[in-house]
């Protein structure tokens, strides 16, 4: 009985979401990309996480000609799946349109160093290993208590690792270091937070940098070649998680959320 | 013919630098007593340095022979052959007898067979003890009057310079040494018209000094003025005033000086070039870069350095040429310190963001900065060196490389003819994404949980297959149970009975079943159960069967019932203080 409600709710639920995203396409494809715009940031804002709809929410922030949301979401896309050629084309398109192409910054060298096989991987196939082995690492403990095989030591050690390492890896992927995209045509970077500080650089739009820290508005920041400063969160499209609505970039507000 | 005669007058003067720098004279002090004793020092340098020619000055006894030589040699290579050079010292003795100043000429040594000739040098002679004492000046002393023991001067390194040209500004007081200024206020001459750094002077410097054969103690303060107008500009007056407390004087006097103002040519800049930066003044440039090999798409920071003499806050950022490999962001300016001696010594960077766009090897052309430079009356343009750059491919880089070199604006040209890729129609099933935090704790502790339940039943089971005594003990209760439920359809209920409670007792203390009597079960229920009351019950069931099955006496079914019934609960409470360990 249970489970039946539960199939129940799901499947209703997967339907309202699913004809969201039709009225969504529909209206892109009649040119309404506000439209679109709010519709597709009402399903993110709704909990839904999918990589086809933050694909699609930056096509739609495309043709509005907002470059810096549109690779956030690009970017969005490529993390739930690397593999997504559409996406990566899309946002290859945009950094040839933004004003000097800046390279993503990367991840920590710690990671690069653990985790470089990861890079392709989408986190739900990561938590799904992670969660697959750790599930087998007990059952080859148990099977070596009801039946002592040989080699059933070595491949629950075995086991064991590849559950650290996915799981490492699933981690890293529900929490990536948070990478922002400046959304202004001309953002400054000053050497601490407040506007009277004294710029130190400028980002432009569809600059992508990474964000170590956050303060009442503020956010710092740091280049590809480790240029640090603060810049206002204003001015950012936040890749996320958390999935955040860019400040900028439509007009319409019906059905979305900031 | 121009060049020619241009390069034998740059030669000439090189050799004339070069000669002058191989013979020095030093004396031990600028301003000497008059018939007191000085040192004249004399050093020259070169590969044969004979002894120095002294001359003969009028007012001036110098010794004939030195009263210190000295020779220093040294080795060196220049251009692969082997150099000796010899530096020679020589200290002389001279006693000064006339007051005033007086010029030591040229001294003359024979450095490799040529006589070549230091510097002159120019000593104040001032009366003995002037220099430790001086009289007291009072309004009624005819000698010394109160403007000779006070004064103030204003000084300009130059008069006549043209529009933007530093000029500093020294102003001085002079006050007679040993005397004492106290109380005053300084209103320094107005600025307008120039560009003063700084705004007002502040902290001045203090030195010994002699003026008209009068120690003083000269406060000065100092300004760098920049003309900003032309024509005919008034510097000026100073005023001061305060006390004055003469030397060895009670009382204090109050002054008022002020100074006449300084008038300052400033002629207007010629017609510059379209290049001009508005700087004014002598300057070089270099570039200067973060890294040799840049990657494309990565920022790499380059510094533009100016530094030379003129007015810092008037030097803007050079201007780069274009280049459609890289992508040169605006300056960021970094003045250099500010020596307060010379504040129109200018140390400025300029730190520049370059994103190189395309790989390959490229080349940043040379920087002009064009300049007024006021001595040579015309504007130059210092250039810096071309910079070579070797951009990196970046992994990015398919991206970046769209159209073919002969296009200048290749991002534009990319865009005419790529588009984004449609939307997804079909995305499958939507759903709202939860949280995982419930299951990732389940999935972590479950399995272990499970392993620990699996681990207990395997061990438990082992135990059963390899311990007889612990398995029928466990199921010694069991199996009694079992018995006594099925007493009723038995034949002999008595003999049931007797047979299950021997047969728990022997399950219970793993004894042979078979033959095993009341008198056996009593001696092991009392050899091993800790509760005699416990074993007392068992025996008195056992006897009362054996009384029905060989006495005359028979049991009636509520008897037997009530027997079994006590039977049971003495097995329970048996196997319940066996299983917390009070009988084994």
């Amino acid at each position: 009985m249970t489970f039946a409600v539960a199939a129940t709710l799901l499947f209703h639920g997967a339907t309202l979401f699913n004809g969201t995203f039709d009225r969504a396409t529909d209206a892109y494809d009649a040119g309404n990309y506000e439209v679109a715009v709010n519709l597709y940031e009402q399903l993110v804002a709704d909990g839904v996480v999918h990589a086809d709809v933050f694909y699609n929410l930056g096509n739609a922030y495309y043709r509005l000609d907002a470059l810096g949301p549109a690779i956030a979401n690009y970017e969005r896309a490529l993390h739930l799946r690397p593999g997504f050629d559409a996406a990566r084309h899309n946002l290859d398109i945009c950094l040839q349109r933004t004003k000097r192409a800046l390279a993503a910054p990367l991840p920590p060298a710690w990671e690069q160093g653990l985790l470089f096989w990861h890079v392709n991987l989408t986190p739900v196939f990561s938590f799904r290993m992670a969660v697959l082995s750790w599930l087998l690492f007990w059952g080859i403990l148990s099977l070596r208590l009801w039946r002592p095989l040989p080699y059933l030591r070595r491949a629950a050690g075995v086991a064991f690792f590849v559950a650290v390492f996915f799981g490492l890896s699933s981690w890293t992927k529900e929490h990536p270091h948070l990478i922002a995209v400046a959304a202004t045509e001309s953002l400054p970077v000053h050497y601490a937070k407040g506007p009277e500080e004294k710029a130190r650089f400028e980002l432009f739009e569809g600059d992508r940098v990474s964000i170590d820290r956050r303060e009442s508005g503020w956010a710092r920041v740091t280049t590809a070649d480790g240029e640090k400063g603060w810049a206002e969160e204003s001015g950012l499209a936040l890749v996320g998680p958390p999935y955040l609505r860019p400040a900028l970039g439509t007009t319409d507000t019906a059905g979305g959320t900031s | 013919m121009r060049a020619l005669l241009t390069s034998v007058v740059v030669a000439a003067l090189t050799s004339l630098a070069w000669a002058e720098s191989q013979v020095r004279v030093t004396t031990d002090r600028a301003i000497v007593e008059q018939g007191k004793t000085f040192r004249i020092t004399v050093e020259a340098s070169g590969e044969d340095v004979g002894e120095p020619v002294i001359p003969t000055v009028p007012g001036l006894s110098i010794a004939a022979e030195p009263i210190y030589a000295g020779s220093n040699r040294t080795l060196s290579y220049i251009s692969g052959k082997l150099t000796v050079s010899i530096t020679k010292t020589r200290g002389y003795n001279a006693v000064a007898q006339e007051l005033g100043e007086i010029e030591i000429p040229a001294i003359g040594v024979s450095v490799g067979g040529e006589l070549v000739y230091g510097q002159p040098v120019k000593i104040t002679v001032v009366r003995a003890g002037a220099s430790r004492a001086q009289p007291s000046p009072t309004r009624s002393d005819k000698s010394l009057s109160v403007d000779d023991a006070l004064f103030l001067t204003v000084d300009t390194s130059n008069n006549d310079v043209y529009q933007g040209e530093a000029i500093d500004a020294t102003f001085t007081l002079w006050a007679l040494f040993g005397s004492t200024v106290r109380q005053y206020e300084s209103v320094f001459p107005s600025s307008t018209g120039f560009y003063a750094v700084p705004r007002e002077p502040e902290k001045p410097d203090k030195e010994e000094l002699v003026r008209n054969n009068l120690r003083y103690q000269a406060i000065r303060w100092r300004q760098t003025l920049y003309p900003t107008q032309t024509g005919v500009l008034e510097l000026g007056p100073w005023k001061w005033q305060g006390l004055l407390v003469a030397p060895h004087a009670m009382e204090a006097i109050p002054v008022e000086l002020a100074t006449d103002p300084v008038r300052i040519a400033v002629a207007p800049l010629p017609q510059p070039p379209q290049n001009f930066s508005g700087a004014v003044g002598k300057f070089e440039v270099s570039v200067t870069r973060e890294r040799d090999d840049a990657l494309q798409g990565v920022p790499t920071n380059m510094t533009v350095s100016i530094s030379g003499r003129g007015n810092p806050d008037a030097i803007p950022a050079p201007k780069f040429p274009e280049v459609d490999w890289a992508y040169i962001g605006d300056p960021q300016k970094i003045s250099g310190p500010v020596d307060p001696a010379d504040r129109a010594h200018a140390e400025l960077e300029f730190e520049y963001q370059v994103t190189p766009i395309q790989a390959g090897s490229h080349v940043l052309p040379s920087i002009d900065f064009c300049y007024f430079d006021p001595e040579l009356e015309e504007y130059v343009t210092a250039n810096s060196e071309p910079l070579p750059w070797k951009v990196l491919p970046s992994a990015e880089a398919d991206r970046q490389i769209l159209v073919d070199e002969s296009s200048r604006d290749t991002r534009s040209v990319a865009m005419a003819q790529r588009d984004i890729s449609p939307v997804v129609t079909d995305p499958g099933p939507i759903t709202r994404r939860g949280s995982r935090v419930v299951f990732v704790t389940m999935a972590s502790i479950l399995p272990a949980l499970g392993y620990g339940a699996f681990a207990a039943f395997v061990q438990r089971k082992r135990r059963f297959a390899s311990d007889g005594r612990y398995a029928r003990a466990y199921h010694a209760l069991s199996r009694a149970q079992k018995r006594l439920a099925t007493i009723d359809t038995n034949a002999d209920p008595v003999d049931g009975l007797y047979k299950a409670i021997t047969g728990f007792v022997a399950d219970s203390y793993n004894v042979p079943e078979a033959g095993l009597t009341s008198a056996d079960a009593e001696r092991l229920l009392r050899e091993r159960s800790a509760d005699p009351e416990l074993a007392g019950g068992f025996t008195k069931i056992l006897r009362a069967c054996e009384r029905a099955r060989y006495g005359t006496g028979t049991l009636s079914a509520d008897e037997v019932h009530a027997l079994v019934h006590g039977a049971l609960a003495s097995m329970e409470r048996l196997d319940a203080l066996r299983a917390r360990g009070d009988a084994s």
